[in-house]
Order: structure tokens, then sequence, then C-alpha cells
């Protein structure tokens, strides 16, 4: 009997393909010269240094070529993007005030009710803006703050203004630079010493309007002993045009604290989705990664990790899965840059129809970084011979006391091990998904239950064939 | 690298240096042990290795400096159904007198041959020395060939040096390569799994002390069906040294019901070491196992901490341990003089404590 294949079904994306009409107040050009820059600015009322940083950033941009490595990006034309469109409304914390069709969007997507049941705030941005925005009372009196971007710049500059994109500054690549000229949106996080969340923090982020960009910047801090988690959801509809996200994060974890930072992002496939994430950790302090890469046509996203301080840690759980029209190249960084620092990695993919899937890390351990230990394991599943899984890892170590370890496996699902769990029972369909169900688990188990449901979702199985 | 990574590491390409020398050089004299049944050619007939495709290593660029160059070329054809477990073996020396070697070694193991061919490589002691080589095999359908090449130079020698494979079908090539010398080295090996149920493995040792930087690139690609694959490297870093190694398992779409395994294992012995491993797993194929681990560490101190308490001074315990991290390739090298070269080469970098 001939061997039949598994079929993965293409992820459903029925519930992010819907479009709302554009009913944006006002865009930019497309392109990006220095009067869009300073438009951007002008509409933001920024203080004076925010534009400097602008108009320094657009010159690093016109300067910096395209990455020579990783996936072909020269479908992107910047001069066709349009990096700024304002939702016709201003910010709000309460839904009802927000305009309905916008409402509609993110009640379809489950947020005013996950805010609800499960989440200690709330921060939704449509387009270029954030339009909603709330942090639960009690908090607030702890000193909590949990706000948009803009709202953080104007408001607290005495903490944004030393940070603002000085973990990720603008000369590190040419998308932070364009990060740097036209952000727009995000959210600023801030937890004092020794407040300890318990529910999390949620932010969204649509993308609605056809070619445009989101460049939404994300600065977290939390103070020594403090805890927090932060879900960072993004997702937009599909078009025939290119869209653009080149989001930042920037995370300052001191000394004893936690946060653990989550996202399940599913870009369409027209979106080209460049972000940059990257975390500072004191001494003690632990940042745990847990990312979900589910859409867009292009990506290429590496969180990092600075383990700055004595014991300080670093966890990173990433799934990717790529399928037909996608090359979602993904991985994580991790510098140990003191004693006693310790890191781990578990990254999955998988990769189907012709998806490309590239798993491509950089361990550091410096020379004082004695008694540092790392541990990386990467597996990729492969359903198809048209797709492709790549996996680059480096090791720089310059300590002889550091123990590091890496291991990585490429392959299909077993066929001993459906037949073992069909004599158990099974049918090949019910032992195949039981397989990758298991595969994806590690990163399942991190989220909370309503997005772990939510990513198996995402991951639907039709099972057919037989052994043979 | 096949695949390129982040700029800013330094590892999408090998450093080298080719130094043309200004008049025609010679090679100097050279131990030959071979048999008279091996045809030995001692101008190399052009051989045309196509289908290798790998113009992202070392030896494309070296190819065409060595075309003009060599000083020294080798043709060494094994007959068909050849078998001798006696080693054929080169002996390259490089002096005073004749400071540059280029040599370009062409191996054709003709079907269903078996054999051995161990090739090493020394210079005069104190003396600034240049090798730049090529060695070329071509495994013909069910032949065997192991391949030991021994890269013993002393610390004033610049090295570049390039192995490339054709693996056809059925057939098997065993390479083991020992980077135990001079103060730059930078080699590279590619084997193509070319044919059906072909099979490659590649066994390297190296040690870096004092002032010394090794950049190795090493490859496996997979092309034909039912290939199997394994490169295992194993390495001691002490004084200043720095080392690059790539390796790379590369299983071509069509590859399928191949395997490979690659493992790295790094000893560090000194706190001024650099160490960079990029074990790349390049896979266009979903019916193949791929794996690869790497790992690096110190001496266990409580291994050390036992051979002491058994009376064992701390510096032959050390030497020990030394030994032990590569003994598993030094075992698989069928010349008992090379191997205690070898651990003699350990056991005089760790006493002088790297320097």
């Amino acid at each position: 009997m001939a061997k039949q294949k598994t079929v993965l079904n293409e992820i459903d994306r029925g519930r992010f393909d819907f479009r709302d009409t554009d009913k944006s107040d006002f865009k930019t050009e497309k392109g990006l010269t220095p009067d869009i820059v300073k438009e951007i600015s002008r509409i933001k009322n920024e203080p004076a240094w925010m534009l400097e940083h602008r108009l320094k950033s657009l010159d690093i941009y016109n300067k910096v070529p395209l990455p020579a490595w990783g996936p072909p990006l020269d479908e992107l034309d910047l001069n066709n993007i349009v990096t700024y469109v304002k939702p016709n409304t201003g910010m709000k914390s309460n839904w009802d005030e927000v305009p309905d069709y916008i409402k509609n969007t993110f009640d379809r997507l489950g947020i005013p009710k996950a805010e609800k049941e499960s989440l200690a705030g709330v921060g939704a941005q449509y387009d270029s803006e954030v339009v909603y925005h709330n942090v639960r009372r009690e908090l607030s009196k702890q000193g909590v703050i949990y706000t948009d971007m803009e709202t953080a710049v104007r408001e607290h500059e005495d903490i944004v203004k030393p940070l603002f994109m000085k973990l990720v500054p603008p000369e590190d690549h040419k998308f932070v630079a364009l990060h740097g000229a036209v952000w727009s949106g995000g959210s600023f996080v801030y937890v004092p010493a020794g407040v300890k969340l318990k529910i999390p923090l949620q932010s969204y982020f649509r993308l609605n309007a056809p070619g445009a960009g989101q460049f939404e910047h994300t600065l977290i801090v939390i103070e020594p002993g403090a805890e927090a988690h932060f879900i960072e959801g993004c997702s937009a509809p599909k078009y025939n045009v290119l869209n653009l996200h080149a989001g930042c994060v920037e995370l300052y974890v001191r000394k004893g604290a936690a946060l653990r930072y989550s996202t399940i992002e599913n870009w369409s496939k027209n979106m080209m989705n460049l972000n940059t994430k990257r975390a500072l950790v004191e001494k003690d302090g632990t940042i745990e990664w847990i990312s979900g890469t589910f859409g867009s046509h292009v990506t290429m996203l590496y969180p990092s990790s600075i383990l700055s301080g004595e014991g300080a840690k670093s966890n990173f759980i990433g799934i990717s899965f790529a399928g037909s029209g996608q090359h979602l190249d993904t991985g994580t960084k991790v510098v140990h840059a003191a004693p006693n620092t310790k890191s781990t990695v578990s990254s999955k993919s998988i990769s189907k129809d012709g998806g490309i899937a590239v798993y491509r890390s950089d361990v550091h351990i410096l020379p004082n970084a004695t008694g540092s230990k790392s541990s990386v394991i990467c597996e990729s599943l492969m359903m198809d011979r048209q797709s492709r899984t790549d996996t680059i890892p480096l090791m720089d170590i310059r300590n002889d006391k550091a123990d590091i370890g890496h291991e990585a496996r490429i392959g299909r699902i077993s066929d001993a091990a459906i037949f073992y769990l069909m004599t158990r029972g099974l049918t090949e369909e019910e032992s195949k998904a039981m397989i990758v169900r298991g595969f994806v688990e590690p990163v399942a188990k991190e989220l909370p239950l309503e997005y772990a449901v939510e990513m198996n979702r995402l991951i639907s199985l039709e099972l057919e064939g037989t052994i043979g | 690298m096949p695949v390129h990574t982040w700029n800013r590491l330094g590892v999408n390409t090998a450093e080298l240096v080719l130094n043309a020398p200004e008049a025609e050089t010679s090679a100097g004299e050279a131990g030959l042990i071979v048999p008279d049944q091996v045809r030995l050619a001692p101008i190399l007939e052009k051989t045309k290795l196509d289908g290798f495709g790998a113009d992202c290593f070392v030896s494309a660029e070296m190819g065409a400096f060595i075309d003009a160059h060599a000083n020294r070329r080798h043709f060494i054809q094994i007959p068909k159904n050849y078998r001798n477990p006696e080693p054929i073996v080169l002996e390259l020396r490089l002096s005073a007198q004749n400071p540059v070697l280029m040599d370009d070694i062409v191996i054709e193991s003709q079907e269903s041959s078996e054999t051995t061919v161990i090739i090493k490589y020394s210079s005069e002691p104190g003396t600034v020395t240049e090798h730049c080589g090529r060695t070329r095999l071509i495994i013909r359908p069910g032949a065997k060939l192991r391949l030991v090449k021994a890269q013993l130079l002393d610390s004033g020698t610049a090295n570049t040096d390039a192995v490339e494979g054709l693996v056809e079908e059925n057939a098997r090539a065993d390479v083991i390569l020992a980077e135990l010398g001079a103060l730059r080295s930078s080699s590279s090996c590619n084997l193509l799994l070319a044919g059906t149920s072909s099979a490659a493995s590649l066994d390297a040792l190296y040690l870096g002390d004092g002032e010394r930087s090794l950049d190795m690139s090493y490859r496996i690609e997979h092309r034909g069906k039912k290939t199997v694959s394994g490169i295992r490297a194993k390495g001691i870093l002490l004084g200043h040294s720095r080392k690059v190694l790539r390796d790379t398992l590369d299983f071509i779409s069509g590859s399928s019901g191949s395997k490979g395994r690659e493992e790295e294992s790094v000893l560090l012995l000194s706190p001024e070491t650099r160490n960079i491993s990029v074990p790349l797993l390049l896979c266009g194929e979903d019916d193949v196992e791929g794996e690869h681990a790497a790992s690096s560490g110190r001496l266990d101190e409580k291994i050390l901490f036992y051979l002491m308490s058994r009376g064992i001074d701390e510096l032959e315990a050390r030497k020990l341990l030394a030994q032990a991290a590569l003994s598993a390739i030094v075992e698989n090298i069928p010349d008992i003089n090379l191997q205690e070269e070898i651990l003699e080469a350990v056991n005089r970098s760790v006493a002088q404590g790297g320097r």
C-alpha cells in the first residue's frame, strides 16, 4: 500500500482575516522623508528630544544597507509603505467609548472578554495609535503604570527619556533605525519595587490599513523584587500589498525582579515582520520569553537577553509554524556578561507546503562570566520535502569555567512512534495528532490557558494515511 | 559558510592567507610509501572534479591559487578491488631550505578498493614556513578510503588546507584530520555524498595553544538517497588560542532515507582562549534524520581530584585527562607512531601551560 503523508491543514486564519473599511482620520504620504517624520512628531505633540531622536534615526536608516543574510527582503519597498495611519478616535479607557467598528474588531479577537476575565490591564492598538488602555485601579494604587507610549513620553519623561532606545539603539540595524524614525503607539509598563502582579497585562496590536506599517514601541521597567507577566498579541487581515511591522521591545529587569514576556504573532501572509526585542537583566533577575510565530510572509525575530548581573537568568521557549509562502527566520541571542548566569533555550519549528523555518541563535559567554551555564535545544519537524528547515546556531565562549551545551534535531514524524501508539489502540490520525500536540506542548503549557487553547486551535490537524 | 549569519559575528567567511611565492619554489623531499599496485603519477593529470558546487568554501578560492602555484602534485590511483591494510604514506616536510609547500593531491579509489592514505605535514623547528594544500578524493562505487591528514607544523608556519571528496554509490570515505601545529591554520573539508547509500565520516581533532589561531570549516552534503554521515570534532584550547569551527550537515532535497549526526566537544584549559562553534544543520528533505550536539567545558575537578588521590601528580593527571578528551579519535589513526606523536604534542602543550 502506498505510504500516504500526514497532511497538516493550513493555519485557520478565519478569525483574523476580516477587514474593516479604512476609516482612518489621517495618513502620511507613502514613503519616508524628514517631512513625514516631522509630521508624525507634530501630531503627537512630542518634546523636542524625541523629534531630534527621530531625525537622527532617519539619517541612520538612510545610510545603513539591508542585511546581507537571512530571508530576502527585496520585495520590501519603503516608498510604498504608509508609515503612519491615525484611526478616527482618541485613546479611551472604556470600551463603550471606542468607535463600534474598532470595538467590534477587538470583540472578535476576544480582547474585551479576556480583560474582564483574566487580565490586570489591556492596551489595544489599531493601526498606528493606541485606541484603548486600561489598568485595574488596585494596581494603579500600588504605583503600577501601564499606559500608551506617547503618554509615557509626555508624562513620565524622567523614566522614559534615559531608557528610550538605549537598549536597542537606532544604530543596531536598518529596521531599528526605521522604527526610531517613525515609531508610534505601543505600551509603557512600570512596576515599582516589590510589587508582584499576579495576573497578566496584555497589549494587542491590530494593523488594518493595507500597505501600512506598524511601529509600536514597548518599554517595560520591572523594579527590584517586582514581578510581572506581559502578553503581546498581533494580527492583521490579508491584503495583496505588503504591510510592514518593525516594532521594538525594550525590557529592563532590575535586581531580583522577574518578567515573563509572551507573544503570539499571527500576522497575515502579506506582512513583513522585522521586530526587535531585547531585555537587560540585572543581578538575580529573570526574563522568560514565550514566543509563538505563526503568521507573516517574512519574519526576522530574535528576542535577546543581556545577563548583566551576577545570577541573572534567561529562559526562552519558542515555536514557529511556516506554511506556504512563509519564510520565518527566528531564534534568540543571549549574552552572559556576569558570573553564574544561566540561560536555557528551547525552540521548535514546523514547516510544510514549501514553508521555510530557520532557527538562528547566538550565545556569548564573556570573559567575566565565570560559572555560567547555557543549554540550547532546537527541534524541527518537516512535513514534506517542499519545505525547508535550517538551524544556524553560534556559540562564542571566552571563559573556561562555563558550561555550554547545544543540541538540535530535524526530521519528520517517526513511523515507529506512530506504530507504537497504534498498537496501543489509537488510530493513525489520533497518533499523529498526539505526537504533534506533544511536540508543541512545551510552549502551550507556558501560556495562560486561553492562549494555549488558541494556539492549539491555530494548528488544526487533518490526518490521513496508513503505515506501509 | 553555506548560509550566512549575523555579519558582526565575523564567521561567515574564513580568513585566507594566500601568498604567491615570488619565484618557483621547490617543495623539497618527501617520504612516500606507495605499494607497487598503486599508481603514483608525479605530475597531476587534469582530473575533473565536477559537481562539488561548494563555492562557499575555502577550496573554491584556493583552487585557482593551487592550480597556479602548486610545487608538489600527486595523482594516486588505487586500482579496482585493491585491498591492503598497509597504508599509503606521504610525509611532507618543510625546512629552511624549502620553506614553501603548495601541494595538490588527487586520490582516486577505483571500484571496490579499500585502502588508507596518511598524509603528514611537519616543519623544522624555528623556521618560518608556509603550507597551502588541496587534497581531492574521488571514491568510486563500492570503494572505501580512509584518509588521515595530520598537520604537525611548527609554530612559525602559516597553514591553509582543503580536502574535497566525491563519494559515489555504496562507497565510503572516512577522513581523520588532526590540526596540531602552525601559528595560523585555515582548513576545510567538504564531502559530497553523491551516490545512493554512500557514507562518510569526518573525525577532526585540534589543539590550540600559545597565540595560535584555528579556522576550520567542515561540511558533508547529502545528495544521494540513504546516505549516512557523521562529523565528530574534539579539541583542546589553551594559552591565548582562538578557534572557529563551522560544521555543516546539508540534506539536499531528494536525499530521502539519509541520516547524519555531528558533534563537537571542546576542553578549555585556559581563561584566555576564545572558542567559537557554528554547527549548522540544513535540510531540504523531510525523510531524513539529522542531529547535532556541541558542548564546551573544563576539566572535571572531581575526576582530577580522584586521579590525584590515587597518587598521580596534578600535571600528569591533567595530561591524562587532556589525552582522554581526544583519545576516541586518536585511537582510529592506523599508525602507532603518529598516535604517539599527537599525544606527545598534547602532553607538551599541557606541561607548558599552553604557552
